[in-house]
């Protein structure tokens, strides 16, 4: 690497239209929303800056409390049910035979190619009350019914008279099942990638020291592929937390998340202060999280660092 | 003789664990049924309730979807979006990893931060921030304007997160270019500029390929940032069928999206064969 | 030798597909000694080690441990342990739970880990060292944890994959008297891997030479050097000249030798006509004197000097060149002429063997 000294105007040629470019189109845009969010709203077009923080205040309406609770509560426990299916489908791609991996890899990231709107149109389909997964629960129960019918036991009607269809549009389960089916490629290549990097050697000394395959997993391989697993978790959780489409579409507008109540205030109930206050705020959680993140990998590093010296 | 021994797993073949095969066996179900059972209705011949009984095949809705005059016109925006934003992406990416790679330079870690800001963020916030910043200077694409110029606000902010992505997968395909070939390269009488066209850039050919096909791709799926950004003229592909499943679910929506798939697969074999390609070289 | 072995190898072989790695290898192994597999890269010496601790399944044969069949017993039921080749320290525990670690798998009760912990790293010179992580040691520092972890467990057999490999020079030669002192105070068996004979040779008991699969020679260091069963080994063990036999007949007194032509070879005649075989000649057993004498021809060539000894290079009438090993006093002498000066080979016959191309 060299000094930006030493070719000043090589240096600003290039430097100039990338930091120019964020400068005015991210940057600015960031500035002006921050501008909203202190301001009130004068007319239907227009926003003043009065520097007040009512805006910031109504964040802590029980509504909205409720609102970010249930976010964070959603984002959350399908991040969890991403690392638990992720993590077994990581280990299964990184211990397959060199010749199958690229071809595994790619079932996996195939999807994240796939029109993000698409995906979750497809996935409504076959989630309605009499879409395909109901006749699959219902194919199931028939059989199930019928073969305690065989047995005798049909008078009992013990599975209940008829099929009935499960809801999972406009519910919690919709939405769950939307995020971890639009998220789970992205959980999985961290994991991947830390699990690559693992020498075997370390898992061939556990077992050498008379460790079983079990304990090996929570001493060995949990522990040393943690970073993966937290990369996959924040790089999971954060667009989760931010999801607009999924909870649209499948929470069928029962299954609000932050996203949608934002957009509500751009395009119809028109209080953009409000609006910037809450996307601020959504920014404001990312960072922390991100914060978190660096402070842990930080203290890390230096507690191995610090009988370095 | 010695008898022959039964070949079991070793201890670490996870990938032949049957218990770990079912999850990933489950979980391709769980990413491909969908995708596929949504195929297989955009051939349903049923006006209502497309997506529900199965009446047997027709390809009318394709033929439907391609008279379907706004359709195609929301699909024609998203693929130039793509094009051009993707152009500009990978040149402003381009020149991105050159300056994260090849200089030091006082707050450093700030721009790289900066940089990577519109990769991390929520799609909301960007998408809002976007659309506040043109009303707040009042950057509103005249009525009339003619196509593509109608486009340039969505453009603007495709770019805008787009370009870092594109800017990483350069960057890391630059780390691995080994500088001793530069000098070997000045060591023989070339110049700067001989030396990116005929060593740098040969290097860099399969990152810019990947760079710019994860842009396009990202332009052509982004729908938040869009809704934002659109006006009533400018409807991209996501946005016109998010507007259609709010109103009803029809199979010609399930055709439109076969073909836009059948797109990404092409995408995506191409993207493979560049990656290999690049793999070889190394 | 009737001692009971302590790991007997019986018949193993190994194929990976249509690969050989391992072709019908018996060893047995006695108790308390450093054994060495010796061999060139890709020979299966690391895979017979594998073997030895579980890690992979030979395709025919056992593995015995104490006169039990171990084959299918996975190797964390095995009472052998391992000192990998990149150490495998886990990075994420201190040297001391590294350490406590295989302990821990024992179920022994937490004061009489914390006491053997703490004998075992004041074996290895680690004792300060207790608390810190592994990155914060260096490479020898963390073979010694390595090293440590592995003996914590009294494991009937230490296996020692390439142990002085990633070290630096110096330090290899330290820690090779390090390790035969260890193995003495210990008192407890080593296999070790090695593709450096001359490690082999300055540490092992006995040594068995491995060439693609095939178990070569099993002898002790001496008789390895002195007596090599064939061609191979007395070209991986130290160094030597090999001359082609191109003629000799049963009965005869003397051979046909390539360089050297007719000279009195009564060994030869063991070998029924038409058996490739080779002169081998050790560097050591030639005497150079300069100028023509009663010996074979030659033309002087470089000198490597090597401080207390140089190694000389001298070239036949027939262009093949011969490496002679010279006293420091002699190669002074030496060094005086000019290269390309005639020079007279004598070789010392009694010390030249004749031997198969190759055993098998």
């Amino acid at each position: 690497m060299e000094d930006f000294r030493r070719n000043l105007r090589v240096f600003l040629a290039f430097f100039t239209p990338s930091f120019g470019w964020l400068a005015l189109f991210f940057l600015a845009p960031l500035v002006i929303i921050f501008l909203y969010s202190v301001g009130e709203t004068v007319s239907l077009t227009e926003v003043k800056t009065t520097w007040t923080f009512a805006n910031y205040a109504r964040l802590t309406e029980p509504e909205i409390v409720t609102l970010f609770i249930r976010s964070l509560w959603l984002a959350g426990i399908s991040t969890v049910i991403c690392l638990l299916v992720g993590y077994p489908v990581a280990l299964v791609i990184a211990t397959a035979p060199p010749k199958w991996k690229p071809w595994l890899l790619l079932i996996v990231i195939l999807p994240f190619w796939t029109n993000l709107l698409i995906r979750t149109y497809a996935l409504l389909n076959i989630l309605g009350t009499r879409g395909r997964v109901n006749d699959l629960f219902e194919w199931i129960w028939v059989q199930a019914d019928g073969a305690l019918r065989f047995v005798g036991l049909g008078e009992y009607q013990l599975l209940g008279e008829e099929y009935e269809p499960i809801v999972f549009l406009g519910r919690w389960s919709g939405v769950i099942i939307g995020l971890v089916y639009v998220h789970l490629p992205f959980t999985v290549l961290p994991i991947y990638a830390a699990l690559e990097r693992l020498e075997r050697s370390y898992l061939e000394a556990s077992l050498d020291l008379g460790a079983g395959q079990w304990r090996t997993f929570r001493s060995i391989l949990l522990p040393m592929t943690m970073v993966g697993v937290i990369t996959a978790a924040i790089i999971t959780f954060i667009p989760m937390l931010g999801s607009y489409l999924t909870p649209a579409l499948l929470g069928r507008g029962q299954v609000d998340m932050i996203a949608n109540v934002i957009e509500r205030q751009f395009k119809g109930a028109n209080d953009w202060p409000f609006g910037a206050a809450m996307s601020l705020f959504l920014l404001y959680v990312t960072f922390i999280i991100l914060a978190l993140q660096a402070i842990a990998a930080m203290r890390r590093s230096r507690l191995r660092g610090r009988e370095h010296g | 003789m010695a008898r022959r021994r039964r070949q079991r797993p070793g201890p670490f073949d996870y990938s032949r664990k049957l218990s770990l095969q079912m999850v990933f066996v489950l979980a391709t179900i769980f990413l491909y049924a969908p995708i596929i059972v949504l195929i297989i209705f955009s051939f349903n011949d049923s006006r209502r309730g497309g997506n529900v009984i199965w009446r047997g095949f027709t390809t009318d809705y394709y033929v439907k979807a391609a008279n379907n005059a706004s359709l195609i016109e929301a699909f024609t925006n998203s693929l130039t979006i793509a094009v051009i934003s993707t152009i500009f992406s990978v040149i402003l990416g381009a020149i991105t990893a050159v300056v994260l790679w090849r200089w030091r330079f006082p707050l450093k870690p700030g721009f790289e931060g900066l940089v990577a800001l519109p990769i991390v963020i929520p799609e909301i916030c960007l998408g809002v921030a976007v659309a506040v910043f043109f009303s707040y200077f009042g950057l509103y694409v005249p009525p009339g304007t003619p196509w593509p110029f109608n486009l340039t606000n969505i453009i603007i902010a495709h770019i805008t997160f787009s370009f870092p992505f594109a800017a990483m997968v350069i960057r890391t395909r630059l780390q691995s270019f080994n500088r001793e070939m530069e000098e070997a390269a000045k060591d023989l009488g070339a110049t700067e500029f001989q030396v990116f066209r005929d060593v740098i850039l040969p290097h860099l050919k399969p990152g810019l390929i990947a760079g710019g096909l994860l842009a396009f791709t990202l332009s052509l799926d982004d729908f938040v940032i869009t809704f934002f950004t659109s006006g009533p003229d400018t409807v991209t592909f996501p946005v016109k069928v998010y507007s259609m499943v709010r109103f009803s679910v029809t199979p010609e929506i399930n055709a439109a999206s076969t073909v836009l798939i059948l797109i990404t697969l092409v995408l995506t074999a191409i993207a493979m064969r560049y990656q290999s390609f690049g793999d070889d070289r190394q | 030798m009737t001692q009971t072995p302590i790991i007997s190898i019986r018949n193993v072989t190994k194929r990976f597909g249509s690969f050989t790695a391992l072709e019908d290898i018996s060893i047995d192994i006695r108790p308390g000694e450093i054994f060495a597999l010796l061999g060139p890269s890709g020979c299966g010496k690391s895979t017979l080690l594998r073997i030895i601790a579980g890690f992979e399944t030979p395709t025919e044969g056992d593995i015995l441990i104490d006169g039990k069949d171990m084959t299918e017993v996975p190797p964390n039921k095995r009472p052998v342990n391992m000192v990998f080749q990149s150490y495998a320290v886990f990075p994420h525990m201190s040297v001391a739970d590294n350490v406590a670690y295989g302990l821990k798998m024992d179920k022994l009760p937490a004061a009489e880990i914390k006491t053997k912990v703490a004998e075992a790293l004041k074996q290895v010179h680690l004792s300060e060292f207790s608390h810190r992580m592994p990155d914060q040691l260096s490479g020898g520092q963390r073979q010694r944890v390595a090293l440590a972890r592995a003996l914590v467990k009294r494991p009937r057999v230490l296996l020692l994959d390439e142990p002085l490999s990633a070290l630096d020079a110096k330090l290899r030669d330290a820690m090779r008297l390090e390790l035969v002192k260890l193995q003495q105070t210990v008192g407890v068996s080593f296999i070790m891997v090695t593709h450096d004979q001359s490690e082999a040779l300055a540490m092992a008991d006995r040594i068995a030479v491995l060439d693609q699969g095939r178990l070569r020679q099993l002898a002790d260091p001496v008789t390895l050097y002195r007596k090599p069963a064939d061609a191979f080994v007395a070209d991986f063990i130290g160094r030597v000249n090999l001359f082609e036999v191109t003629a000799h007949e049963p009965g005869s007194t003397t051979a046909t030798v390539a360089s050297l032509g007719e000279i009195a070879l009564a060994a030869a005649a063991a070998y029924p006509e038409g058996e490739a075989l080779v002169l081998a000649v050790r560097p050591e057993h030639i005497r150079l004197t300069a100028g023509e004498g009663p010996g074979v021809p030659a033309t002087l060539g470089d000198v490597a000097f090597q401080g207390d000894s140089s190694i000389v290079e001298v070239t036949l009438a027939d262009g093949r060149s011969v490496q002679v090993l010279e006293d420091a006093a002699e190669s002074a002498r030496l060094m005086q002429l000019d290269p390309g000066a005639i020079v007279t080979l004598e070789i010392d016959w009694t010390k030249a063997a004749i031997l198969r191309r190759s055993a098998l």
